[in-house]
């Protein structure tokens, strides 16, 4: 099977929850941004309890969490904006 | 003229006020964010806020584009700070120069609602004993 390298990067407290800011990790081919989340949820069980709430985008673009990921994708998770 | 920026420094509203209109508009109209030292009854030391910087530019380039293709906006200036914000320093700079304020008042209401929504910035309050991202507040 063809594997991916995907890019991760966490923002606020997802990177809290995670303790990284940015890794590589590889994913089967056709993988989602849902497989992604539940891979790291293995070792951060609290990421998965907060999917309902994340976003994510894909090379810098909001995408839902059923997008397929492609090799190479930088994958944003992060949660609910706060600016202003 | 257009200006969109994301910056660490404190901004400089009073040197943004002197470039915001043009002698041709009859309206600047402004909103400033400010870092406020109450926030649900905790006393606020100051503002963190986090950002993914690159993807902030494209999300204010979108707002910023969306505002002078709908209203007739001459200026345009949109100035968000990241990493520490002190209680009382400007966090959000929006200004926008225009021939009548009706148009002015959507288009500055557009901008910040729209930052508020979409711009992947994150606010953390640090108190005297510990600290909340303003997303995960209950």
């Amino acid at each position: 099977m063809y594997i991916m390298n995907i890019h991760i990067k966490t923002f606020a407290s997802v990177r809290d929850i995670c303790g990284f800011d940015n890794i590589t990790m590889e994913l089967p081919d056709g993988a989602s941004v849902k497989d992604a989340v539940s891979c790291l949820s293995e070792k951060n069980p609290e990421l998965g309890t907060k999917i309902d709430i994340l976003l994510f985008a894909i090379n810098e673009e909001y995408r839902a969490v059923d997008a397929r990921l492609q090799d190479n994708d930088v994958l944003a998770i992060f949660p609910p904006v706060s600016g202003g | 003229m257009k200006i969109v920026q994301m910056q660490k420094e404190p901004i400089d509203v009073t040197g943004l006020l002197h470039k915001s209109g043009t002698v041709e508009d009859g309206a600047i109209l402004t909103f400033i964010g400010t870092a406020r030292k109450n926030s649900m009854g905790r006393e606020v030391h100051y503002l963190h806020y986090d950002v993914y910087e690159d993807m902030a530019m494209r999300e204010l380039d979108k707002i910023v584009k969306h505002a002078v293709e709908t209203w007739p906006l001459t200026n345009c200036i949109v100035i968000h700070r990241y990493g520490r914000v002190n209680i009382g320093e400007a966090s959000v700079f929006i200004a926008v120069s225009v021939k009548h304020r009706e148009e002015g008042f959507a288009a500055l209401r557009y901008i910040i609602d729209t930052i508020k929504k979409t711009v992947p910035i994150w606010k953390k309050e640090h108190y005297a004993d510990g600290s909340v991202w303003v997303s995960e507040r209950p």
